[in-house]
Order: C-alpha cells, then sequence, then structure tokens
C-alpha cells in the first residue's frame, strides 16, 4: 500500500508539480523583464517607422500620427511633437504603378525636405529617384524651400531629365501632400479627388445617375436611357493606342452632356490623360461631328486622343439613328 | 582545483562544442557571415548556457525524471526569451544581424545537450564553469570562423577594412557553400592539432554508421 | 603497398589503352580550340591557358607531395583539367583567380575526394561554377572580339538576344562573338570531337544524345535550334566536360539515360531559369546521379543470375 501511493507520488504527483512551480517562476521572470524592455522596444519600432520623416523634417524630435484627413493622395500624415510642422507619405502615379514621396513641411507652409521611396519605375528613367543617383537628390533639392503648390518647369523645378511621367508623379504627390497639410494644419477645404469611373458600369451611374434603363442600339457595344429619360448613354469601341471604351451621355436634342473613356489600354501618363476632364470637357456641349473633328489631339498622344473623337462622332451617328428610328 | 580549471578549458579546444562534439552547427553556418554577428551570437548563447546550466544543476536532484526534457526546455526558453528582449531594446542592431538565429537559441543543441550531459549529473559550480567554457568555446570558434569568412567574401574584420578595394572578394564563402567549407576547414584543423598533441578522441560511430564506408579504402583506419 | 601483387578475378582482359594515352588524345583534340581562341581573342588567352594548367600540375604535384602519395601528374589529367577550365574563363581572367579555380578543381574536388578516378563530379566544372558564384563579375565579363562584325553580336552574349533565329549562323559557327574562350569557336570543336571520335577516345552517345535533346526540344518549343546549339558553352560542355570518364556512366543505356538527362535539363534552364547558361549545372547535377544511373543499367554479366533486391 504504501509502495503505490510513493508510486503515485512519484510518477504523477511529483512532476506535475514541479513543473508548475517552474512555469510559475519562469512566467514571473518573463513578466518583470517585459515590462522593463517592451516600453524600449515600442518606442524604437516607432523610431524605424517614422526613420523617413526625420530626414525630411530634421528638427523634430517625436512624431504622432494624423487621423482623419480627406485629402486624397496622402497615405500617412504625421505632426512633429515640438511643433516644428508636419510630414507627409503622398503617393503619386507614375509610369509603372505608385512613387511615394515623403515631404516634410514646416509651420509656415514651406518644404522642409523631400525623400522618394522604393518605388518601381523604369530603371534608369524614374528609379533615378531613390536608387542613389544625384539625380534624385537634385530633384529633392529642387523642391526643398517651395511653399504652396509646385510644377514642373516653374520656378525652378526641373524634375528628372527623361523621365516626365515620374517626375509629373512627384510634383503631383508634393502638391497633394502640400494641400493635405492646408487641410490638417491650416483648416482648409481638403481636397478631394473624387476616384474617376473604372468601368462602364460606373460611368453609367457617374452620367446618368441611379436607375439607368439599358436601351437597345445598333452598332453600340451598349447603351442606357437615365431613370427620368432626359439623358441617353450610348457606348462603342474605338481604336486609340490600343481599343478604348468610349461612352457619351447627350441630352434629348443630341448634346453632348458627359463623356467617360476607359483609358486603361492607352499608355499610362501619356495616352491616359485623354480619359482625364481637361480633355473629354472639350467635348461636353457639342452636337455635331463637325465641332468633335475641330477639337484639338492632346499633344503626344495622337492616337489615343482620335481615339476618343473617333468614338464621340460614332456615339453621335448611333444617338441619331436611336432618335431617328425611334 | 585542477579538475575546475580542467572543467572549465574543456570547452575550448578538447571538447569544443562546435568542432569537436559538432553541436549547435545550424547557427554557427548562419552567423558567422561576419566577424561581429559571431561575436554577439556567441555572447547570446553563452549568458544563456551559463544560467540554465546554474539552473538546471540546483534543481537537478528536484526534477524528476521523466519530465526532465521539457522541464529543461522551459527553463532554456526562458532564459532566451529574456535575452531577446533584452537585445531587443539595448542592441538593436544585433537583432537584425542575427534575426531568427536569436530565438533559435532555443534549440541550440549545445544548451540542451550540456545540460542533458553535464549539469544535469554535476555541482551547480562545475555546471557554471562547464558553461563558461562551453560558451568561450562556441565563441570563440564563432569570431574565428566568421572573421575567416568575412575576411574572403567581404575583406574586412569586425568592420575594418583588411584587404585593399581593388582585390577582388571571393564572395562564395560568405554564402551557404563557404560557410560549410569553412566549417571542415577548421575540423580539419583542430583534428590536425588533436593528432599532433596525441589527444585522439575515439570516435564511436564504427564502420556501421558511416555514410562513406562503401567508398572507403582504409576500412577502420578512422577508429 | 605497391609491391603487392594484383589479384582479379577473370576474365582478365588487358588492352593498351593508359591513362597517360587517353588524357594526350584529350589534349591534342583541345589544340584547335586553344588555336581558335588565341586567334579571336588575342596572345593573352594562351597565357590564360597556360598559367591555368600550370597552376593545375603544380597543386597536384604539391599536395601528393605534402601527403606522401605517389605522383601523378605524369598521367596528364591535370593538364587536360587545366585547359578546359581556362577555356571556360573569359580571356580577361586575372590570372590569380584562374589560379584559384585551378586550386579548387584539384585540390578540393579530385585529390580530396581521392584523386583520379575518385571524384564526384568534373573538377573543372566545378572550379568553373565556384568561380561563376564566387567571382561573378570577372567570370560574366563581356568580351567583344575585335573581329565581330555583326551589330547584334557585339553586345552582351548572343544568348540574351531576344530573337535568337536572326543572328547570323556561320558568325556563330565560326565563333565570332563574345563569350568565354571555349565556347565561341564551334568549329575547333567540333574538330577536336572528330579526333577523339576517330582514336576512339570516347563514344558518341554522350555529345550525340545530348545535342540531339536539346534539339529537339527548342524545334518543340519553337526557339532557334542552330542558334541555341552554338552558343552558350554547350558544344563545349558536351564534347568535353559531359564525357569525363569517371564522372558519366559506363554502358550503353546508362549514357543514352545521362545525355537526355543533360538535354533536359539545359533546356529547362534556358527556357525557364534566369540563367542564360545551363550547360554547367545540367552536368554538374547528373555528375552527382551516375552512381544511381550505372546502378539502375548495370548489365548482367554474362550467364549470371537474377539480380538481388
Amino acid at each position: 500500500m504504501a509502495n503505490k501511493k510513493n508510486n503515485n507520488y512519484e510518477n504523477v504527483v511529483k512532476p506535475i508539480v514541479v513543473l508548475v512551480v517552474i512555469c510559475l517562476i519562469t512566467s514571473t521572470l518573463l513578466a518583470v523583464t517585459n515590462y522593463f524592455t517592451a516600453p524600449i522596444i515600442k518606442a524604437q519600432e516607432q523610431q524605424a517607422a517614422y526613420a523617413a520623416y526625420f530626414e525630411v523634417l530634421p528638427g523634430a524630435d517625436n512624431f504622432t500620427s494624423v487621423e482623419g484627413f480627406a485629402t486624397t493622395g496622402v497615405e500617412e500624415a504625421v505632426k512633429a511633437d515640438n511643433g516644428t510642422g508636419y510630414a507627409f507619405k503622398a503617393i503619386g502615379k507614375g509610369f509603372g504603378g505608385d512613387v511615394p514621396v515623403i515631404v516634410g513641411v514646416d509651420m509656415n507652409g514651406v518644404i522642409t525636405g523631400v525623400s522618394f521611396m522604393q518605388n518601381s519605375e523604369t530603371s534608369g528613367f524614374g528609379a533615378r529617384l531613390w536608387d542613389g543617383s544625384a539625380d534624385g537628390a537634385t530633384f529633392a533639392a529642387e523642391l526643398t524651400g517651395k511653399s504652396g503648390s509646385v510644377a514642373l518647369g516653374s520656378d525652378g523645378v526641373n524634375g528628372l531629365s527623361g523621365a516626365t511621367v515620374s517626375s509629373t508623379a512627384v510634383v503631383n504627390a508634393v502638391n497633394s501632400a502640400l494641400s493635405c497639410f492646408a487641410e490638417v494644419a491650416l483648416g482648409q477645404e481638403a481636397a478631394v479627388e473624387v476616384a474617376a469611373p473604372a468601368t462602364l458600369d460606373e460611368a453609367v451611374t457617374a452620367l446618368l445617375g441611379e436607375g439607368a434603363a439599358e436601351a437597345s442600339a445598333e452598332g453600340a457595344v451598349a447603351a442606357y436611357t437615365s431613370a427620368d429619360g432626359a439623358l441617353t448613354l450610348v457606348a462603342v469601341e474605338a481604336e486609340g493606342f490600343a481599343p478604348m471604351t468610349v461612352a457619351v451621355s447627350f441630352d434629348a436634342e443630341g448634346v453632348v452632356a458627359g463623356l467617360w473613356v476607359d483609358v486603361s489600354g492607352q499608355t499610362q501618363g501619356i495616352g491616359t490623360p485623354v480619359g482625364e476632364a481637361a480633355y473629354t470637357d472639350q467635348f461636353v456641349g457639342l452636337s455635331d461631328a463637325a465641332a468633335v473633328d475641330g477639337v484639338d489631339a492632346l499633344a503626344g498622344a495622337t492616337l489615343s486622343s482620335n481615339g476618343v473623337k473617333t468614338g464621340v462622332a460614332a456615339c453621335m451617328e448611333i444617338f441619331q439613328t436611336m432618335k431617328g428610328g425611334n | 582545483m585542477n579538475s575546475k580549471v580542467k572543467t572549465l578549458t574543456n570547452g575550448l579546444l578538447k571538447e569544443n562544442p562546435v568542432l569537436r562534439l559538432v553541436l549547435g552547427t545550424c547557427p554557427t553556418l548562419a552567423v558567422t557571415t561576419a566577424a561581429s554577428s559571431g561575436l554577439g551570437m556567441g555572447i547570446a548563447a553563452t549568458f544563456v548556457l551559463i544560467c540554465s546550466n546554474i539552473v538546471i544543476s540546483a534543481l537537478r536532484k528536484v526534477i524528476p525524471d521523466k519530465v526532465r526534457l521539457p522541464a529543461y526546455i522551459t527553463i532554456i526558453a526562458t532564459f532566451v526569451t529574456i535575452v531577446q528582449m533584452l537585445v531587443k531594446a539595448f542592441f538593436k542592431d544585433l537583432d537584425t544581424a542575427l534575426g531568427v538565429y536569436l530565438p533559435l537559441i532555443v534549440v541550440n543543441c549545445i544548451i540542451l545537450g550540456r545540460a542533458e550531459m553535464f549539469a544535469s549529473k554535476n555541482k551547480v559550480v562545475d555546471s557554471a564553469l562547464d558553461g563558461v567554457g562551453m560558451g568561450l568555446g562556441f565563441t570563440l570558434t564563432l569570431v574565428l570562423m566568421g572573421s575567416f569568412r568575412e575576411l574572403i567574401s567581404k575583406g574586412s574584420i569586425f568592420g575594418l577594412m583588411i584587404l585593399p578595394e581593388s582585390l577582388d572578394r571571393f564572395t562564395l564563402m560568405g554564402s551557404a557553400p563557404g560557410g560549410f567549407f569553412t566549417f571542415g576547414l577548421f575540423m580539419a584543423i583542430v583534428v590536425w592539432i588533436e593528432i599532433k598533441t596525441n589527444n585522439r578522441i575515439k570516435r564511436s560511430i564504427g564502420c556501421e554508421g558511416c555514410p562513406s564506408k562503401g567508398a572507403c579504402a582504409g576500412k577502420g583506419e578512422c577508429e | 603497398m605497391e609491391n603487392r601483387l594484383l589479384v582479379t578475378a577473370s576474365p582478365h582482359i588487358t588492352g593498351r589503352d593508359t591513362t597517360r594515352g587517353l588524357m594526350g588524345n584529350v589534349i591534342a583534340a583541345l589544340v584547335p580550340c586553344i588555336v581558335a581562341a588565341a586567334l579571336i581573342f588575342g596572345w593573352q588567352a594562351l597565357l590564360l591557358v597556360g598559367v591555368t594548367t600550370a597552376a593545375c600540375v603544380g597543386f597536384e604535384y604539391l599536395y601528393c607531395l605534402i601527403m606522401k602519395k605517389p605522383n601523378p601528374v605524369g598521367d596528364l589529367s591535370a593538364v587536360v583539367t587545366g585547359i578546359i577550365l581556362a577555356l571556360n574563363m573569359p580571356v580577361t581572367m586575372p590570372l590569380w583567380i584562374a589560379v584559384v579555380g585551378a586550386f579548387i578543381a584539384i585540390v578540393i574536388v579530385k585529390q580530396l575526394f581521392g584523386g583520379i578516378g575518385a571524384n564526384f563530379a568534373n573538377p573543372a566544372l566545378v572550379a568553373r561554377i565556384a568561380l561563376f558564384s564566387g567571382f561573378a563579375s570577372r567570370m560574366t565579363a563581356v568580351v567583344i572580339p575585335d573581329c565581330v562584325t555583326v551589330d547584334a553580336l557585339s553586345s552582351a552574349t548572343p544568348l540574351q538576344t531576344a530573337d535568337m533565329g536572326s543572328l547570323p549562323v556561320l558568325d556563330l559557327f565560326l565563333g565570332k562573338y563574345g563569350g568565354v574562350m571555349g565556347e565561341t569557336c564551334s568549329l575547333a570543336i567540333l574538330i577536336g570531337l572528330a579526333w577523339l571520335l576517330i582514336t576512339r577516345t570516347i563514344s558518341p552517345v554522350i555529345p550525340v544524345t545530348y545535342l540531339a535533346t536539346v534539339a529537339v526540344l527548342f524545334a518543340i518549343a519553337g526557339e532557334p535550334v542552330l542558334a541555341n546549339l552554338l552558343t552558350g558553352g554547350l558544344l563545349f560542355g558536351a564534347v568535353f566536360m559531359a564525357t569525363d570518364y569517371v564522372t558519366s556512366p559506363f554502358t550503353l543505356w546508362g549514357k543514352l539515360v545521362f545525355g537526355l538527362g543533360l538535354g533536359l535539363i539545359t533546356f529547362a534552364i534556358r527556357i525557364w531559369g534566369d540563367l542564360p547558361e545551363g550547360v554547367s549545372y545540367a552536368i554538374l547535377f547528373m555528375n552527382l546521379l551516375v552512381p544511381y544511373i550505372n546502378n539502375l543499367t548495370r548489365q548482367v554479366p554474362l550467364g549470371g543470375g537474377k539480380k538481388h533486391g
């Protein structure tokens, strides 16, 4: 009997007790060490994350994140704790995708520093921003000291030679940072860019409103009428640099009310601007093919521009047939 | 006193954990790309080794045989975590250099191996000395191998440029094949020292366990 | 040790081949390549070949002297290794790196593993790969010979050209393009191959199978066949490196499998891999598989029983 009890103690109770005690002691040790080291580690990680911001706003000591800003094109905004200014991580659309730019702005709205993060721009062209070459540093220096807004080709901002698209992306990013500064520091209204419609369906909603009904039109890719019947939309496939969808909305008299172009197949930065308001607005208010022909092609994007023009003309013709046939 | 000194110096050459006992080869190959990482890893592992040896030796009569491995691992893991937290907080660069191999000290065969082979059977002071000796041997080996590899693959030792810039670097030494080659070279040197000082350790695998037994020209000569 | 009588089981067949004789034939076969390299790349080619070969022979002699082994230098195998290794380098290779390569080939790959007959892979090949990994910029240095007349062949290596079908085949054949010393002049390699076949030093099975496999695979994939065959060290590797006795199978079936495997791996690396050059890794990989190939294709002795297991 005594033996069995001993065995039980040896085989079951003692191991459990020993292990539990060991675990208790080790947990305590770990908790104590953690208590002392965790804050230090956290501070260091913050430092590392904010390393880029320290680079562009040298006078700052530590940053706090700024929440709830609405300016588009800015991914992160931080404010220096000692009031030396703000720093922003802004994104511009470049040749190969996003071009991230870190901008430091002092309390007067003057840029204190600019640094470029890794991007996927073309090696030897836009990649010079971040690959350590002198060109990137020169560009950054050109931007430092500016305020309000910047533009390529004015006020000493030359950008990267031969990399216009990437340089434009940088300028756009810097401007976004500056407008964000206006928003968070000066309390001005945020410059929010409404995202352009990316698909035909989104364009239909944007141009005709909700509840548009499908209509039939020969020769068109698609046709819709708005819920109240006042507007009609015709969409065709046109040939630009690459095939593009052109959708035109007409009012009852056949005057162009709105225009959407799917520029996803055109060359980024060169042909894609034909889809932007600056170009498409020229077609609003036109009502015949001759007027459409009179619209200038966008510099350097002849094929894409012609695609838009032929597309609009084709939509007009189809609309006339629709109206006439009705 | 003599035996204490013997325990201490054992780990340096005669029973060098990396080159003679062939323990802890994984972190050895991984962190010896530079001398400074080797030194950092060595110091971290030595600290863990000494602490775990002391504790395990102190508890050797208390821990039941059935649960000795879980108990050892718990103790070792605790010390490794403490070291990791301290390194992350105060030596950030070392943390980046060692990367995942810092937490991997938990499964470093040297520590578990010495706990099993020595600390569980010897007194606290002896175990502590053994920890110091083994740790020193480990660190020394790491620093030497690291310096060798760093010198040939980057031209520097501890960051100090030794070889002239114009001399091409043999970058292969900085990667895995170079690691194995250095390891083999150092082992050969240690065996050579062993032979010269008539200190050959008897290797107990025998011909049966040897992978080269089919092609071996001198059967039985390894014994 | 050396006084023991040699006792072997019957059948006792002797031949007149000696290692020295075989190696001598290989050296003779390599001479056209050396000459072509000198013509295309200049006299530095001869210097590089000479230094590498001298280093190989020197290391072998020194090693055996220090290790108190009988001196094998007379069998000329170190000379062959030296020449092949040199021809695998661009002519601008610094001489001391060539010596390092010789050390790797002779001391590490050959002697440390047991000397001639016991190396696990072709020594020159492994040394070439080691140099490629360790001194990458030196090994891939682009050397455009003066006699290049075609634009497409005057930049980088032809293997990296996008449209290989448009490269002039005659220029590729005669070696008028940039690359390492031995791989460019296909004509010289083929002369060497002819000599090796005439003197029955090697069997044609491996080179023919290798090249045929590559040709067929590239034809199926729609890539230009001739341009691929004539560039990238394929011919040189197929004739001189894949046929090394120690590291290739000894039965006919084994050789066929070997050649097939080589072709497959080379094709795969060239088409899908990032490397422009698949030959050296293909040969290394197949070298490692040779013991298994030998086991699987072992011929049953005449009248012998079934294999065990």
